[in-house]
């Protein structure tokens, strides 16, 4: 390990405190098993693709100032992925987006995210070794769908459960 | 033919897994497998990247091996662990029970190793079985926790 504090660990904090921050406010939308599912979910399938991606089989990009496990990367896994998660799917289930109406709002989600890689990257938080932008253009949306899915079962079988 | 063994493997744990008759509700092994998963990766995560005392060769079959087992394999054998120990009611059986959990991980944990899949680099031996009883723990823990906030009823939201 070869961690020097400097901007990009500034970063990571800031983005995980702001996420914490939006997610706040909504924190008792949803009963907390559902919360805890989600945000275990989250975890397990950000820390699964990462470690694939960043250590074996691929080297395809890396957090912070070098290719170990850095405290910064797991903040972005505990905290980031799984509160923008959570808002995602209260404005998704909130607003019952049916249709069309929940294309558009993974459309505008998968924008969102993009940008925010970018940002990530320009700000070297983010250092691709191999991966581009472009490859995450479909992969946001997968990952949104793959989201609902969940939530539909886990909100199904929850219900069943509690009455 | 190493990731031959390792589908086979993984794929006859997971098909005794849902062939079994389960204690646990559907929620319960969702939450289980995702903590017993990121235990399995942290623990392999630390070691490779950062203390270098487990190797993973660069070799994609090797690699995807390696995949399987964190995703599935040690996750399906720490579910199964809590599905019976849920059942276990006497402290000696349940003793028993970790003993024989940590001792097959183990196994595992070292069956890559001599597969190739997972090198131990200045290894203690007695690391190994130390890992995965604490991880047991932590299950075993969570699960209490969990489960009072699974069953204590009412509308979903």
């Amino acid at each position: 390990m070869n961690v020097k504090y400097d901007w990009n660990e500034w970063y990571f904090l800031i983005s995980s405190v702001a996420a914490l921050l939006s997610f706040w406010p909504i924190r008792k939308y949803f009963r907390p098993v559902l919360v805890l599912l989600i945000w275990m979910y989250n975890i397990f399938l950000v820390s699964s693709i990462d470690y694939f991606l960043i250590a074996t089989p691929f080297k395809a990009y890396y957090f912070g100032d070098n290719p170990t496990y850095e405290l910064s990367g797991a903040l972005f896994h505990l905290f980031m992925y799984p509160c923008a998660s959570l808002v995602f799917l209260y404005f998704y289930d909130k607003f019952e987006l049916h249709g069309k109406q929940t294309v558009v709002y993974i459309l505008g989600w998968t924008g969102f995210s993009v940008f925010y890689e970018w940002i990530c990257v320009k700000n070297n938080a983010l250092i691709y070794t191999g991966w581009k932008l472009l490859y995450s253009i479909p992969v946001y949306p997968a990952a949104a769908i793959l989201l609902i899915l969940f939530f539909h079962f886990i909100k199904n079988k929850y219900e069943d459960l509690a009455y | 033919m190493i990731l031959f063994i390792y589908l086979l493997l993984n794929g006859i744990a997971l098909l005794f897994f849902i062939k079994k008759r389960k204690n646990l509700h559907i929620l319960e092994i969702t939450a289980y497998w995702f903590l017993a998963s990121y235990i399995a990766q942290n623990f392999s995560a630390l070691c490779y990247m950062n203390f270098k005392t487990l190797h993973i060769p660069e070799n994609l079959p090797l690699e995807m091996s390696h995949f399987a087992s964190r995703i599935n394999l040690y996750p399906v054998i720490m579910v199964l662990f809590l599905d019976y120990y849920l059942v276990t009611y006497s402290w000696y059986k349940k003793g028993f029970l970790i003993i024989l959990f940590v001792a097959i991980l183990t196994s595992v944990e070292w069956l890559n190793h001599f597969l190739g899949v997972l090198i131990h680099v200045n290894w203690q031996f007695w690391w190994s079985p130390s890992v995965w009883f604490g991880g047991l723990l932590l299950l075993i823990g969570f699960m209490k926790g969990y489960r009072i906030l699974l069953f204590k009823g009412g509308q979903y939201k």
